[in-house]
């Protein structure tokens, strides 16, 4: 389908295509007002990144995305079941939540809900605590646009830690749109881990939004090592008081391709805690923006909004962008944030050059370096050392290029 | 036996104080087997020498030749001599955090080694707890990110280790000793001297005489004002340190400047 997007959805359309897929009716209305709501939706904001161009739009009811594990286990005790077969006893706890903290209310999100062709609810009880983590492993379909939907909810004083890693099937273009929303309660703790490598053949719109009780922790980490073009926007309110969310991003970005990533922690409870920590590598004549967005709102007194973006750019044509913006509404508050867009340090480079490691080595030594504040952060080995392999891999691939170039 | 020639050597350098030439003509003839040492005042090109034999970009060869073995070096990038068997102990080493030191120790051992030859994890790890235990390194130094949150100390210690763990032709240590208490000396040099042999020469850069009674050189260099102006043998180096760098400018009529701190002052280290 075409750039740009269609001017509107008609409700009626939708329900006729979309509504064969819901068990429960609730979720067809759903569609229907997101459809409502989406002509005069404005675009999502992603600052420096000009996407509108971009083939984001495309539909069809197949599901787009495949399992190579298998269908999703969850650790006894949690549920996992697929969102659009979900009858309405099923559905009814999770309704105060579904699509709350997603309203259709920018163009993208809605043409998502209206389009919704996969997904999961997980919730997880009160009290849940286990070191076991909760693995999605989703790999998005060549040709098929995949409009992907995920619930976390997650009681009050539970543990758990879950990670939702994306691979892509090379072949045809597919528009894919994948979001998520999370809930923490109250005195819970999660680690969230998002690991999303989509290929050079999509094109995706990816949302992940957060909200968090009172006492509740997030640890979050997204990798973000695509190949296509890619906007995604990873939130967080603090709600309750106390609540704290740690967000970490490391993202690669190479060839021609462009990433935008908004990273936002909202401040709204008292004494609530926010550190964003983004760090990106540049190759080839790709783009890379980050956007730290920390906004304390009025009334959330002795909230602390802290981040750090940096990028590294390994060629004249890599183009990146560390923005920090801090939107403070409060007086009673702390903040702080640090932001670069440099080069590999020569000394670095020099030093390691001395013991006879090779310029390449070298260099991709100090990135993992770099990255390595985050990629430690991850929870799980197996994952932490796979998003290790794919960026030596692109690292390698990319100074191939680069010395085939000069 | 190995050769490093300096031939004639002119460098300059380009920094805040614009264009200044440092060293203006270095001859310098070493051998494996041998032990050198270079002493001088400060600001007289000591380090300059030795960051240029080994590559520093930031340093340009204005004239002259540096040769390994009968071949021109000056063309080579620094990881190409490091790999033909230079090594250069810093000054001040990079801090490189998220890689440890015992993985990029790894990392150069086997750059130096084909696809085929790579050296076994247990092959590395038997050599190199041999070595810190040689230089009293506690084990979790491996573990720790390259020189970051390194004291002074251990800085020197952990490039002392890596030489060892490399086991270069030649090595050049640039002020091993500077800002060292005379325990941590002790270590250094029975680091140092753990390498001696016939298949081994180093350049010991130095602004005292102290580091040279552990570490006996068989021959020691004087450098002022960017030139070698007298060699000699190990006595050399105790003259000097009863006479002081202005006594042997004086006793050899140079017309060289010594800036303030040039005098033999022990426990003052260079900056």
């Amino acid at each position: 389908m075409a750039a740009f997007g269609p001017k509107q959805l008609d409700p009626a359309a939708i329900a006729a295509a979309y509504g064969p897929l819901d068990a429960d009716p609730w979720l067809t209305t759903q569609r229907q007002a997101a459809a409502a709501a989406y002509a005069d939706a404005p675009w999502p904001e992603f600052a420096k990144v000009t996407f509108h161009p971009w083939k984001l739009f495309g539909d069809g009811t197949a599901a787009g995305v495949t399992y190579p594990e298998g269908a999703p286990a969850a650790p006894a005790g949690v549920t996992i079941q697929p969102l659009l077969t979900a009858p309405a006893a099923v559905l009814a706890p999770f309704k105060p939540y579904l699509f709350h903290q997603t309203a259709p209310t920018d163009r993208l999100t809605a043409y998502h809900l209206a389009h919704l062709n996969s997904g999961f609810l997980i919730r997880v009880p009160d009290h849940f605590h286990s070191d076991q983590p909760l693995v999605l492993n989703t790999q998005l379909l060549a040709g098929v646009n995949a409009h992907r939907h995920l619930l976390l909810l997650v009681g009050r004083d539970a543990q758990i830690t879950v990670v939702d890693h994306f691979t892509g099937e090379a072949g045809a273009d597919s528009a894919d749109s994948i979001v998520t929303e999370i809930v923490v309660g109250e005195d819970s703790r999660v680690d969230f881990a998002n690991v999303d490598a989509f290929g050079a053949n999509i094109t995706a719109f990816v949302r992940r939004q957060a909200q968090v009780a009172a006492n509740g922790i997030l640890n979050w980490t997204a990798g973000v090592l695509n190949d296509g073009n890619i906007i995604a926007d990873t939130s967080t309110n603090l709600v309750g008081t106390g609540s704290t969310a740690d967000v970490k991003v490391v993202a690669l970005a190479t060839g021609k391709q462009v990433q935008g990533l908004n990273t936002r922690v909202t401040n709204i409870g008292r004494q609530t805690t926010a550190n964003i920590l983004q760090h990106g590598v540049i190759l080839e004549n790709a783009t890379l923006v980050f956007n730290g967005i920390g906004h304390i709102v009025k009334g959330a007194r002795g909230a602390d909004a802290q981040q750090e973006n940096r990028v590294l750019m390994l060629s004249r044509t890599a183009h990146g962008d560390a923005n920090p913006i801090l939107l403070i509404d409060e007086n009673d508050v702390k903040a702080g944030h640090a932001a670069s867009v440099g080069r590999v340090d020569a000394s670095q480079m020099y030093y390691l050059m001395s013991r006879g490691l090779t310029k390449e080595l070298a260099q991709r030594l100090v990135i993992r370096g770099f990255l390595g504040a985050v990629l430690t952060a991850i929870p799980l080995p197996a994952i932490q050392q796979q998003l290790i392999d794919t960026i030596e891999r692109k690292l390698i691939h990319g100074q191939r290029i680069a010395h085939q170039q000069s | 036996m190995d050769t490093l020639e300096v031939k004639n050597l002119h460098v300059a350098v380009d920094d805040e104080d614009g264009h200044q030439v440092i060293l203006k003509g270095v001859n310098l003839t070493m051998h494996t087997g041998e032990i050198h040492a270079i002493m001088g005042p400060n600001g007289t090109g000591k380090s300059t020498l030795s960051e240029t034999i080994m590559g520093n970009p930031k340093y340009e060869v204005a004239e002259g030749d540096i040769l390994l073995n009968g071949e021109s070096i000056l063309d080579w990038p620094v990881d190409k001599r490091a790999r033909a068997g230079l090594f250069l102990a810093m000054q001040y080493p990079a801090e490189i955090a998220g890689v440890t030191n015992a993985e990029f120790m790894r990392a150069a051992i086997n750059a130096r080694r084909d696809d085929d030859h790579q050296i076994s994890v247990r092959e590395f790890i038997k050599k190199l707890d041999e070595k810190m235990a040689l230089l009293d390194m506690p084990d979790e130094m491996a573990e720790r990110y390259l020189n970051q949150g390194f004291s002074g100390g251990e800085k020197k210690r952990n490039e002392i280790l890596q030489l060892l763990m490399i086991e270069p032709p030649f090595a050049i240590l640039d002020e091993i000793d500077s800002g060292l208490d005379i325990d941590a000396m002790k270590v250094v040099a029975k680091g140092v001297n753990a390498m001696r042999g016939p298949q081994f020469g180093t350049l010991i850069i130095t602004h005292y005489q102290r580091l040279l009674n552990y570490i006996v050189p068989d021959v020691v260099h004087v450098m002022m004002d960017g030139r070698i102006v007298k060699s000699g043998g190990p006595e050399l180096a105790k003259t000097l340190e009863k006479e002081g760098y202005v006594g042997l400018r004086d006793d050899l009529g140079l017309d060289v400047p010594l800036t303030d701190d040039s005098d033999i002052t022990p426990g003052k280290g260079e900056a």
